[in-house]
């Protein structure tokens, strides 16, 4: 098995899980390149971090990237860290940035989880949320196991709702509902929660249902009613959310970690090799499509104001051309820029491709005025044409 | 993908909207329904598609052939007596007769009929272009043959088919496949030898029902498996969000007259609306994981529709999920709130039994829902065959030895659709503004008159190759409108050159 990660000598992690995790110590060993002589016996954990926004940091152009380096790697155990909340937990005072939560885009999100699953099925994986606010939290359910930060949340599922609150027909509007409801309870499917998709994903998408949880010897089962023995929801003005707590007690979660030794431990592992290659990804591709889309706000901005191309009319109108261009390069570079501009400006490639190609109007007509001006003594080559009438 | 509500937030519409674009089920307008029926643009698409390799006029025909027959060009009519040789595995054989057909199915794929003498009986065979190594006229023809595989008359061309493969050439059905090296890097027949194993052909389809999803490439495909006979395997991978139902209509018919000779699989990973109509017409049924069907309420103009429309429709629904041997109840909760079902699941030896009440164990939809329904349910129910979330499982499923394509004309009719998709994306929304006078605007009247004129005969021809539904999707205006506006800017032209002239 080859260990493509990178290696700066052995780290000694003691780390406590409560009183029974303190009488045990892990070993993390981080690897670097060139470092053939890993131990072989030593498990491989790759981390896959889903953090930031759905839909743009988590992106499946960065999880093609992953997959690509896990299936070098070859690791023994996948950990999908998920940081992906769209509100945060101060909640008199919440960080309501719009432009931070996360997109609509469901077929993204199941290429994401299809790929990962599919394509590194060798592997063992497991979820990791350390906080799950919006369309994050399908992500969370669609792995088998899944394990929880104390004081993660697994949250906010209510968005797949509201999408189709738009519609003012009540057929209609229930038919949207139960499309989106249906194509979310898909990720739950994948998470192995088939049995009770309808129940749980139901009441964790759907503000007007309620759900609750028995068991039956050691299994859960979930109930569309406030009649189990745990109560989650038992109104009909909000979804259902789980806290770390709740999860692990209805056993939606399989343990409460702190840290990814906590986690190794509770997998059975008491010593493990880290691999840094899916956090480097991550962290380039959102430091990359950040930055790119940075400059495309600067230069909408300067478009705006008209900066940078002084009075004259052809200049002013080369100078938006190169600027509108340098975004649509940036469009084309990272889709992450691309979802972002188009839902916060309507500015998808095609539309930008439009725009440039009303400035080259403009440009063409300014010259045409200028020759037809006289200015080149009646145009190249002989030919008149036509001025303004 | 999915359709966005009217008022969804955030959404900054960034190109024109009609109100059909890219709305689950839409339109049933009788009167649009009815006027669609014949869609003589849309059957024209196919012959756009199929730009391969020849022309094919009612006698005269022009073959070209494939590397095999060193790319050349065979001109002759129909009813021209030839010689055909073909080639397989580096056996050559040699057919004599009379040129009964030739025509193209898919997008690289043609095929020649030929009626002739051998063993002492008349024998029509049917020959894949890419096969043929040469094709000789050995008389020309007096007079314009009967073909038996008319466009109106399939099966034609599948008895014709069956007949070779069972008759003249008993060892055809051990290595029937035309081509052995595809772009996909799967194996593409079984190759063991077994003449049992069926043909397998996957076509995906993407994108809303009128657009992405439509009933040429599923007769494509179709006509491509007619060509080794009848009972093949013709899956349909499905990730579509609806559309329209006039669409839905014709895939109706093309599904319904393929189920006759075929095994129809529908891989599910999004079947919404239109979509879900669509997958119920195939007897069996696959669920992705993450797969979805159902919520097939139909509307126009954002109001459901109601009355002897809706009970049309909803019993339309039950007779096609019935006649592929679905629950009935099942398709029907998907296309209406009032619609109830729920179900027991299997038990010991006794199957699922499906309620259109809510009797059952498992509730699936109220009275107060609509139904999409997911991968364990439709299986636990009886809908679905089993869950299939690769192409190995799928064949798994369908207990194949491993995963093969007979070959790979689904995916390249697919690829190649939806190529003209995403340049129609790119370039119709350009040429609407040019053609408004939005851009490529000069100084110059008549120059910009002629760029208008441009524009619209570049969205005729758009309108041509997509039809009606495809058009209506992607915001192309009518054909009729597009040759009234045509007329309508030559006339300006012509005025504005006349002033010139003084």
């Amino acid at each position: 098995m080859r260990r493509n990660s990178f290696r700066i000598g052995s780290v000694l992690v003691a780390c406590s899980l409560g009183l029974t995790a303190s009488l045990h110590a892990l070993t993390e060993t981080e690897t670097t390149e060139g470092d053939t002589s890993a131990n072989a016996d030593i498990p491989v954990v790759y981390v896959v971090p889903l953090k930031g926004q759905m839909g743009t940091d988590i992106h499946e152009d960065v999880a093609e990237m992953i997959i690509e380096d896990a299936l070098e790697v070859k690791p023994d155990v996948i950990v999908y860290q998920i940081e992906s909340a769209d509100f945060d937990r101060n909640y008199h005072l919440p960080r309501a940035d719009a432009k931070e939560f996360g997109m609509l885009e469901m077929e993204a999100y199941r290429t994401i989880v299809r790929g990962f699953q599919n394509q590194l099925a060798e592997s063992k994986q497991v979820v990791w949320v350390v906080d799950s606010v919006g369309f994050a939290s399908l992500l969370a359910l669609s792995w088998p196991d899944m394990y929880i930060s104390p004081e993660g949340r697994l949250w906010g599922l209510n968005k797949v709702f509201d999408v189709s609150q738009g519609w003012n027909d009540a057929d209609v509007r229930e038919k949207m509902e139960e499309a989106w409801e249906g194509i979310g309870r898909g990720f739950l499917e994948m998470g192995g929660h088939g049995e009770f998709s309808r129940e749980l994903g139901g009441a964790m998408m759907d503000p007007e249902k309620m759900l609750s949880a028995r068991f039956k010897g050691r299994d859960v089962e979930w109930l569309a009613s406030p009649d189990g023995m745990w109560l989650i929801d038992d109104n009909d003005e909000g979804v259902a959310n789980f806290d770390a707590q709740s999860a692990e007690d209805t056993l939606l979660s399989d343990g409460i970690v702190e840290s990814l030794d906590d986690l190794m431990f509770l997998l059975g592992y008491r010593e493990y090799e880290k691999s840094q290659n899916g956090i480097d990804i991550a962290e380039r591709y959102h430091e990359q499509w950040r930055r790119s889309y940075k400059k495309c706000l600067e230069n909408l901005q300067d478009i705006e104001s008209g900066r940078g191309g002084g009075t004259d009319a052809l200049k002013q109108a080369l100078n938006q051309k190169r600027l509108w261009e340098e975004i649509l390069r940036n469009e084309r570079r990272f889709g992450a820029v691309e979802r972002r501009l188009t839902r916060e400006y309507g500015l998808s490639k095609e539309r930008i491709e439009l725009i440039i190609d009303g400035i080259n109007d403009q440009i063409r007509q300014i010259k045409d005025g200028r020759r037809g001006g006289g200015t080149r003594g009646g145009g190249g080559r002989g030919r008149t044409r036509g001025g303004p009438s | 993908m999915f359709p966005n509500p009217p008022t969804a937030p955030m959404k900054v519409p960034s190109m024109p909207n009609t109100p059909n674009r890219m709305t689950l089920p839409t339109i049933v307008f009788t009167t649009l329904a009815a006027s669609m029926t014949a869609l003589p643009a849309a059957n024209a698409s196919i012959s756009t598609l199929a730009t391969g390799t020849s022309v094919a006029s009612l006698d005269e025909v022009k073959i070209r052939l494939s590397a095999r027959g060193s790319g050349q060009t065979w001109r002759g009519s129909l009813g021209d007596e030839v010689a055909v040789t073909t080639s397989k595995r580096g056996k050559k054989t040699v057919f004599q007769g009379r040129l009964l057909n030739y025509r193209e199915v898919g997008r690289n794929l043609a095929t020649v009929t030929v009626e002739g003498t051998e063993d002492g009986k008349t024998q029509t065979r049917t020959f894949i272009v890419s096969d043929i190594v040469k094709i000789e006229t050995i008389s020309e023809a007096t007079e314009v043959p009967t073909s038996p595989s008319t466009s109106d008359d399939d099966g034609g061309t599948a008895t014709a088919v069956s007949q070779r493969t069972e008759q003249t050439e008993p060892n055809a059905t051990k290595t029937p496949a035309p081509a052995t090296t595809h772009a996909w890097g799967f194996p593409t027949d079984p190759g063991n030898g077994d003449p049992n194993l069926p043909k397998v052909f996957l076509l995906p389809i993407e994108g809303g029902v009128g657009d992405g999803t439509r009933h040429d490439e599923m007769k494509q495909i179709g006509e491509i498996a007619d060509t080794y006979g009848p009972g093949q395997i013709i899956v349909l991978r499905v990730k579509s969000p609806g559309g329209l139902v006039a669409e839905a209509d014709l895939i109706h018919e093309t599904l319904v007259d393929l189920k006759k000779r075929h095994q129809l699989v529908a891989w599910v990973e999004e079947a919404i609306s239109a979509a879900a109509f669509t997958s119920l017409h195939c007897n069996q049924i696959y669920f992705m994981k993450t797969g979805a069907l159902g919520s097939a309420t139909m509307f126009a103009g954002g109001k459901a529709i109601e009355g002897e429309q809706l009970n049309q429709w909803v019993k339309k629904f039950g007779d096609v999920a019935e006649e592929s041997g679905h629950p009935r109840a099942i398709a029907e909760a998907m296309c209406t709130n009032r619609e109830m079902c729920s179900y027991d699941p299997a038990e010991g030896d006794k199957g699922p039994v499906v309620y259109d009440t809510m009797e059952g164990k498992v509730p699936l939809s109220t009275n107060e829902e609509n139904l999409t329904i997911n991968a364990y349910d439709a299986v636990a129910c009886g809908l679905a065959d089993g869950v299939a979330d690769n192409e190995a499982e799928l064949a798994e499923q369908l207990r194949l030895p491993r995963w093969y394509e007979t070959t790979d004309d689904g995916r390249k009719i697919h690829k190649a659709w939806q190529k003209q998709l995403e340049m129609s994306d790119v370039e119709v929304p350009r040429l609407l503004r040019q053609l408004q006078g939005q851009t490529g605007q000069t100084n110059d009247p008549i120059k910009n008159l002629n760029r208008q004129l441009t524009a619209c005969n570049k969205l005729m021809g758009w309108a041509r190759r997509f039809g009606m539904h495809t058009s209506m999707m992607k915001n192309i205006p009518p054909l009729e409108y597009l040759e009234q506006i045509k007329k309508q800017i030559q006339e300006q032209i012509r005025r504005l050159k006349d002033q010139q002239r003084g």
